[in-house]
């Protein structure tokens, strides 16, 4: 019996040292390589980690705009560095409020179609948080062109303001307290479709 | 994995809410118990007073809420951490006099019930938890009007010195018990309005069915039986917890109170032949009150609820005969019902959380249910009789309101499990003493098959996380949203697409209502918004003249079947700008004003 006993702990030890050496080879084969950078990818339906949401235009700032999801378990305070062949740009980003994971930047507008390299930078260090490259799609062109008057802040004037370049606001605007809300004869509709069915059920039917 | 792996985070991040809701709802139902105990001779165990008390716990913090709201308008006392912690003290002092009043000790009885329902109560909580994981609000239209009636309470909670400057809240909305509550908790305990309109509503949809245990245990004695109609109730179909997809906060929270009124009813009923009820009479009262104000149509579930119990006295009265045929008559006319509803577009619905992949079960109590009229032929009819009223109630007018009825369809499909899971759970008990004691194994295999195929069931078909049909905020949304916050003056007013409300069987006049994430315009950022119909067609010069005159100066187009059409928009540059594009949610100004 004790003959045996000695090739099976053989086997033994060879196998547990084997397995240890097999999780170890990543770290010794690699010693001057640091952890390797997160790749952002698309937002998926549900997204659970770091994503880019959509690509947008804020038009009344002259800007494109980019969105991401981003998880509880991830800060939020980081900048965009963007690459674009041999220009670099930089976004500011900034929480959507009453959405935590929800997270936007702006900077200059990049032609449709660019492919380009998006870093996501940390804010305090400026360490890099992860890194992708995309596509620019999905943004639409600015409509009109229409000269806004400066108002000296990053807000939209009022349509009077636009009309007529005074900061006169509109009088029935005014007198609306928050949260009014005009429920109006449907006399401007188009003939279109019959509503959904409010309160719907989950379908298909469980 | 994934469902714990979310309610797991969920509950780790949101740990003070939570706690915040479990510790009230804790003191609601010890000061239920309490109350109960003191002023009745009533001497039920523990399982049945924790269950009774889960569906009453509101009735004592309600008007704690409004008290608190009087004593901050009135003598500028303001709620807060202190003043709750003080509250809780004083209210442990009522405890151990009340204590000392009562005679006897609250029995025991089964701890394995106890526990039991105790763990029913936290898992299916738990469960619920990951709704929240996936959704920063509330789901749907409902939720929106909600958040702001709880925003400017709170308001009112934390700044109004005058009741002469209290304002109602929002127009054109009545019953704010729900709303009173909720302001109370995030006034005092400092929390995200959001936040705790899901927690709370997942809190009260975990708790829903536990009530269900009191009333079984009580007709028929049996724990088990008790225990089947709740598991029915928190697992047997989609609803009630679906409903917090549709923002149905008050009429899900109405559910514990009915649930409540229902069984303070029942106990008047039980126990009048041997004490004079007086009490208990009071109590119902003032729970049907406060049933009322956190939802109005809660009083007409009620009555349906007494109606039915009523009804079911005077027909077990009658001659066996005339039993069999009103019985006859009363499962007719159901049928009828069932045809009318199915026929009617705006109902038509109403079955579907009870059909589908859950048929087998409604078809189960469907047949416990013969066997249930066979011991427990009173409660058992007054069950039936209550589907049926319920379903009356979809085409009963209410006079002088053009197209309301005194229930819709969303408020029957929501409550239908109420009477269903009381059925199975009398039918389960009738069923367990048809079989023989000596065939004990084959009762035992055959409760251990059913329970389980109701938990299989769960896990196959039941989706703790929100459904695609009701979330109307996207990510896009979201950005814009606060885009639309800081870049835009406080009086801008915007246009938001509404659609009509078809929820009753009369659809001649529908009521309207937002219906994409316009409706979070105003709550979240305090602009004033202007409903307009979904299919508008912003190329008339009819429509441009309509903004025009209305001071519209904003477009907010979202990402719904029912928000406007941003091709119609787009299609006059000379009158609409595009100040924000993002592919799921669009800001156009309207510039075309002569």
């Amino acid at each position: 019996m004790k003959q045996k006993r000695g090739p099976i702990g053989f086997v033994l030890i060879v196998a547990i040292l084997w397995m240890a050496a097999c999780s170890l080879v990543p770290f010794l084969t690699s010693p001057t390589t640091g952890p390797t950078t997160p790749e952002i990818s698309r937002c998926g339906a549900n997204p659970t980690s770091l994503c880019l949401a959509s690509f947008g235009l804020d038009n009344a700032g002259n800007n494109m705009l980019i969105s991401f999801f981003v998880p509880s378990s991830s800060t939020t305070d980081f900048y965009l560095k963007i690459q674009l062949d041999t220009d670099t740009y930089t976004y500011q980003c900034q929480v959507a409020e009453n959405f935590a994971s929800s997270v936007y930047c702006t900077g200059e507008k990049i032609p449709l179609g660019s492919s380009i390299d998006i870093g996501i930078y940390s804010s305090k260090g400026n360490a890099l948080i992860a890194q992708g490259t995309f596509v620019v799609n999905a943004v639409a062109l600015p409509t009109p062109i229409i000269v806004i008057p400066t108002t000296g802040t990053n807000e939209i004037p009022p349509v009077a303001t636009l009309l007529t370049g005074t900061n006169e606001t509109s009088t029935t605007a005014t007198s609306l307290p928050a949260g009014t809300m005009i429920v109006t004869p449907p006399r401007i509709a188009t003939k279109t479709p019959t509503p959904i069915n409010p309160y719907p059920n989950p379908y298909p039917n469980p | 994995m994934n469902l714990l792996f979310d309610s797991w985070q969920v509950l780790s991040l949101d740990k003070w809410p939570i706690l915040v809701i479990l510790a009230c709802v804790s003191w609601g139902m010890v000061i239920t118990v309490i109350v109960l105990r003191s002023i009745t001779d009533l001497n039920h165990n523990l399982s049945e007073y924790s269950s009774l008390a889960l569906a009453g716990w509101i009735v004592p913090l309600f008007p704690v809420s409004i008290l608190v709201f009087v004593l901050a308008v009135t003598f500028n006392i303001r709620p807060n951490l202190q003043v709750a912690i003080a509250g809780f003290i004083l209210s442990l002092g009522l405890l151990i006099w009340a204590n000392r009043r009562a005679e006897q000790n609250i029995s025991r009885g089964s701890v394995l019930t106890l526990v039991t329902l105790l763990c029913l109560f936290l898992l299916s909580t738990f469960l619920h938890l990951a709704f929240i994981s996936e959704t920063p609000l509330p789901p749907y239209i409902d939720s929106a009007q909600h958040y702001l009636i709880i925003q400017n309470l709170v308001k009112d909670f934390t700044e109004t010195n005058t009741l002469k400057n209290f304002i109602w809240p929002v127009p054109i909305y009545y019953h704010l018990g729900f709303h009173f509550i909720a302001a109370l908790l995030v006034a005092t305990f400092q929390l995200n309005i959001a936040k705790l309109i899901l927690i709370l509503g997942q809190i009260i949809v975990g708790s829903a069915a536990i009530p269900l245990f009191f009333l079984v245990k009580l007709e028929t004695g049996s724990d088990a039986a008790g225990l089947i109609a709740v598991l029915l109730g928190s697992f047997g179909w989609y609803m009630p917890s679906f409903a917090v997809n549709w923002g149905k906060y008050p009429a899900l929270l109405s559910l514990q109170t009915i649930q409540f009124c229902l069984s303070i009813l029942y106990l008047i009923g039980k126990y009048r032949k041997f004490f004079k009820p007086h009490w208990l009479i009071a109590i119902g009262a003032f729970s049907t009150a406060v049933s009322f104000i956190i939802h109005t149509r809660s009083i007409i579930l009620i009555g349906i609820g007494f109606t039915a119990w009523m009804f079911a006295g005077w027909w077990r009265s009658q001659k066996f005969k005339w039993r069999i045929l009103l019985l006859g008559i009363m499962s007719g006319s159901l049928l009828i019902e069932s045809v009318l509803i199915n026929s009617n577009s705006n109902l038509r619905s109403l079955f579907d959380p009870y059909f589908g992949s859950a048929v087998w079960i409604t078809g189960s109590i469907g047949l416990l249910s013969i066997l249930a009229f066979k011991k427990y032929p009173k409660f058992s009819f007054a069950c039936l009789s209550s589907i049926f009223f319920l379903l009356l109630g979809l085409f009963i007018p209410i006079p002088h309101i053009t197209d309301l009825t005194l229930l819709d369809r969303p408020l029957v499909e929501m409550i239908l499990f109420i009477p269903l899971s009381l059925l199975g759970g009398l039918g389960y008990m009738t069923l367990s003493n048809l079989v023989s004691a000596r065939f004990i194994g084959v009762r035992m295999i055959s409760t251990f098959l059913f329970v389980g195929a109701i938990i299989v069931h769960a896990f196959m078909s039941y989706n703790f996380y929100p459904s695609d049909c009701c979330v109307i905020v996207t990510q896009d949304d979201s950005v814009a949203l606060d885009w639309l916050d800081k870049h835009t003056p406080p009086t801008t007013l915007v246009a938001i697409s509404s659609t009509e409300l078809r929820i009753t069987a009369s659809s001649e006049h529908p009521q309207t209502a937002g219906s994409d994430a316009g409706v979070w315009i105003t709550p979240l950022v305090n602009r004033p918004t202007f409903l307009l119909p979904f299919s508008t067609d912003f190329t008339r010069s009819d429509t441009l003249s309509f903004l025009c005159e209305h001071g519209i100066s904003d477009i907010y187009i979202g990402n719904k079947d029912q928000s406007f059409n941003r091709a119609l928009v787009e299609e006059k540059p000379d009158w609409y700008r595009n100040l924000l594009f993002l592919p799921g949610a669009q800001i156009f100004r309207v510039i075309g004003c002569k």
